[in-house]
This record gives structure tokens, sequence and C-alpha cells, in this order.
């Protein structure tokens, strides 16, 4: 292909292509754990992506992982304060979760049951957390941000990161012990 | 060390998590390792946080993006620029609809754990079913007529990523009549058309993987009938009543298994 001549807007949005878009996945994995269903999950990555577009020029170079999922999760909590009665705690449906999975390569049927209690339990423990430690634990244990990082993203001190994670995890631990034994 | 130092008991183990979590430096996370030679209790805790992990790093449950979203998102990317971004949202009624009956449901029966939304498969089935009232309004209800399934196959190449697969099911009853490019939900799709007695079938399919049986749906009285085979997710979708199009399922399912 020949090289075109550089449209700002085009440059722009080919940067933003290369930089934000592949962690869509991670983006889509946390509204879902955070809204509990899909439709609202899209619905808040489509808004924060093209939010994170708007404001893509005040991005300047650190990692585009972390940012992009501070805007979904800002984006996240907004929308679901506009979109939903107050009182409603959404959690995720681990019913739908089990949607989601990619399909196994058969291992014997009781070892695939006992894999999908198993991860049924893990659904619903992270599924009971409340609000504050699941989305700390996420973007510790499943995005692998460090606590300076996840600070950023959900925009509290660092000892409160440390706090909602230690209790977060304490938290699971419990549940996980009764449920697994 | 012992819970009779307090100082040092609290200072240690609260460490637990900052070891875990690789927050400490060289020297305060060879200090914790002295500790944990001497406390069980952080050693337990440990090897749990450890399992916890791993859990969560391969049972968790990870929602990808779909292809769907990603298709809107680079539309909305192409239609603005840095000024005025709107959202673009979903615009269809029915899928506004089935939201706002979850909700409704939802909050009627005072559950907050389950919130029923219309799932993949209904959007699908939903579009596919717009998609095929459609051509028949148009009257547009093939692009390539042919009752032979080696020019039918063909005609898409090029026009959709999806090969379709085409069956001859004349013996069955069920003639081909030709195919056409539908653009249901947010990407063109073959749609195989055939013929039953007075009415038309058209076969929308989609690659998924797994196979299920055949599910049967009315929407918009058309019969609609779902199922999974051959690497793809098929829809059919007639205005023929519900047990035609299930002999039509059952004359297709035999034919695409033999051809895979």
């Amino acid at each position: 292909m020949v090289e075109r001549q550089a449209d700002p807007s085009t440059q722009r949005r080919s940067r933003f292509h290369a930089t934000v878009l592949p962690h869509l996945d991670d983006a889509m994995n946390l509204a879902w754990w955070l809204a509990g269903n899909r439709a609202d999950a899209e619905d808040i990555v489509q808004e924060a992506v093209l939010r994170a577009f708007k404001y893509f020029d005040r991005f300047s170079g650190e990692k585009a992982r972390p940012w992009l999922l501070a805007i979904v999760r800002n984006t996240g909590a907004s929308w679901m304060q506009k979109n939903r009665p107050r009182h409603l705690t959404l959690v995720a449906d681990p019913a739908e979760a089990e949607h989601e999975r990619p399909e196994e390569t058969a291992p014997s049927p009781e070892q695939q049951s006992e894999q999908r209690e198993l991860r049924h339990e893990i659904d619903r423990a992270v599924a009971a957390l409340p609000p504050d430690f699941r989305e700390a634990i996420l973007l510790r244990e499943v995005q692998e941000l460090s606590y300076k990082e996840i600070a950023a993203v959900l925009e509290v001190p660092i000892g409160t990161v440390m706090s909602r994670i230690a209790r977060g995890r304490k938290l699971l631990q419990i549940q996980l012990k009764e449920a697994v034994g | 060390m012992s819970v009779f130092d307090p100082t040092g008991f609290i200072m240690d183990c609260e460490s637990l998590h900052l070891y875990f979590d690789g927050e400490l430096d060289t020297v305060a996370a060879l200090a914790f390792e002295k500790h944990l030679e001497t406390c069980s209790q952080c050693r337990t805790d440990l090897a749990e946080f450890r399992e916890i992990r791993r859990h969560l790093q391969s049972e968790l449950t990870r929602v990808p993006a779909s292809d769907g979203l990603r298709h809107r998102i680079e539309s909305g990317l192409e239609g603005h620029d840095e000024d005025a971004v709107p959202i673009r949202r979903r615009g269809w009624t029915w899928q506004k609809l089935a939201v706002a009956a979850a909700m409704v449901a939802m909050i009627s029966s005072g559950t907050t754990f389950y919130l029923e939304q219309p799932s993949e498969e209904s959007l699908w089935a939903h579009g596919i079913v717009n998609a095929h009232e459609r051509a028949l309004l148009a009257g547009h209800t093939i692009d390539v007529a042919s009752s032979s399934r080696h020019t039918v196959k063909p005609w898409f190449s090029g026009k959709t990523t999806i090969a379709p697969l085409v069956a001859d099911l004349t013996d069955a009853g069920f003639p081909l009549i030709g195919g056409r490019l539908d653009v249901p939900l947010d990407r063109a799709m073959p749609a195989i058309v055939y013929r039953a007695g007075a009415h038309l079938i058209s076969l929308y399919m989609r690659p998924a993987d797994g196979a299920t049986a055949p599910k049967l749906d009315k929407i918009d009285g058309f019969s609609v009938l779902s199922w999974r085979q051959n690497g793809f997710a098929f829809t059919a979708v007639s205005d023929a009543d519900g047990a035609e199009v299930g002999k039509f399922q059952q004359a297709f399912a035999a034919k695409a298994a033999e051809m895979q």
C-alpha cells in the first residue's frame, strides 16, 4: 500500500487503534464483572472507548491498559448510577457466565462436572464480593495491575487499595474454603 | 514470631499481602521471608492466596469483546472526531423493549442477583427475523437464483468471509432456491433460501463452535429454529409452521453431517 499523506485525524485514529483497542477484551471483561451482564457491559465499554478517544490527546504515553480500565471503571460507575435504581446491587450472573465459556476439550465427564462446579464456585465467590472489594481484586489478580496503578484507576489512596485487596482476599478465602472444602 | 510480640506480629503478618503482591522492596521482602519461617499462619495463608490467584486466573469467567461491539466501536470512531462524540447506542426498538421488559421482570420479582438480559442467541434470532422479514417485504428474497449448490456457494466468495454450507435437499422435499446476502445485525452473512411447499425458508449461518440440539422459537409469527453443528450456528426462519421447519432442520442436519 502507498503511504498516504498524513491526515492528522486519520493519524490520531490509527494511533488510538494501535495503543488502546488491543485492550478491548480486558475492558469488556472488567465492565462485565462490574455490571453483571453483557448488554450493560457493552454499553459501558462503547461509551468508555469513545470517551477515551475524545480524551486521547491527554494520554501521555503511560500504560494504555490501566488508562483505559480507569475510564471503563469510571464510565461504569456513573452509568450504573444513572441507569439503575440505587438500591439494587448488581452482581455478575453465573448462569450467564456459563455461556461465555470456551468449549472444553473433553476430559472425563466427572472431571468436567467437577471443573464446572469449581468454576461456578469461583464465579459465585467473586460475584458475592462487595463491589469495592471486587473491583480491587479483579484489577489485582486478573489484570495484574500494581497497587499504584489500581489506586489511579479507583482514584483512592494506596492504603485503601491495600486494605480492599486484603479484605477481598480474606472473603474469597473464607467463601472458597466453605465451598471447595 | 509469636502473638506475644504484638508490634512485630502485626507489622509482619500485615505485610503478607504486600509481599504476595510484589509490593515490598528487596530488603523488606527478605525480612518478611524471615518472618514466614516462623509464622505458620502466614505460610498457610500464603499457600491459600496462591491457590486463589491460580483459580482467579484460570477458572474465573472471562468475557471478551464481541465482534458486534468491536464493529460498533469502530464505526463510532470512524464517524466522529475529537469534538462532539455522541454515543451511538444500539438502535433497535426490540432490543430496548427486551431490556426494559427484563428490568421490569427483575424489579417486580424483587430479585437483585439474577438479571435476565436477552442472550446473544436471542439478539441474533431477532436480527435474523427482521432481515428475513425485510427481504420478504422488499420482494428481494434472492440475490443468486439457482437450484445448484455449486452455483450458490461460490457466489458468496468475496462478498462475506463466511463460506456458507449449502445442501441439496431436493429429495427431502426442500428444493434449493438460491441465496442472498443479508445484514441481520452488524455484518453481512449468507442466507440460503430453500422452498418448503408454498413457503420459503431462509437459513442463516455464522461461525460458532460446538453442537446443540435445535431450539424452536416463535418470533413475530415466524418459526425460528436455531442449532449448532459443523462449526456454524444455524438459524432457520420461515413462515412455515414449526413442524415443517423441524423436518427441514432434520434433513439439513443429516446432510450436513455427511458433508463434514
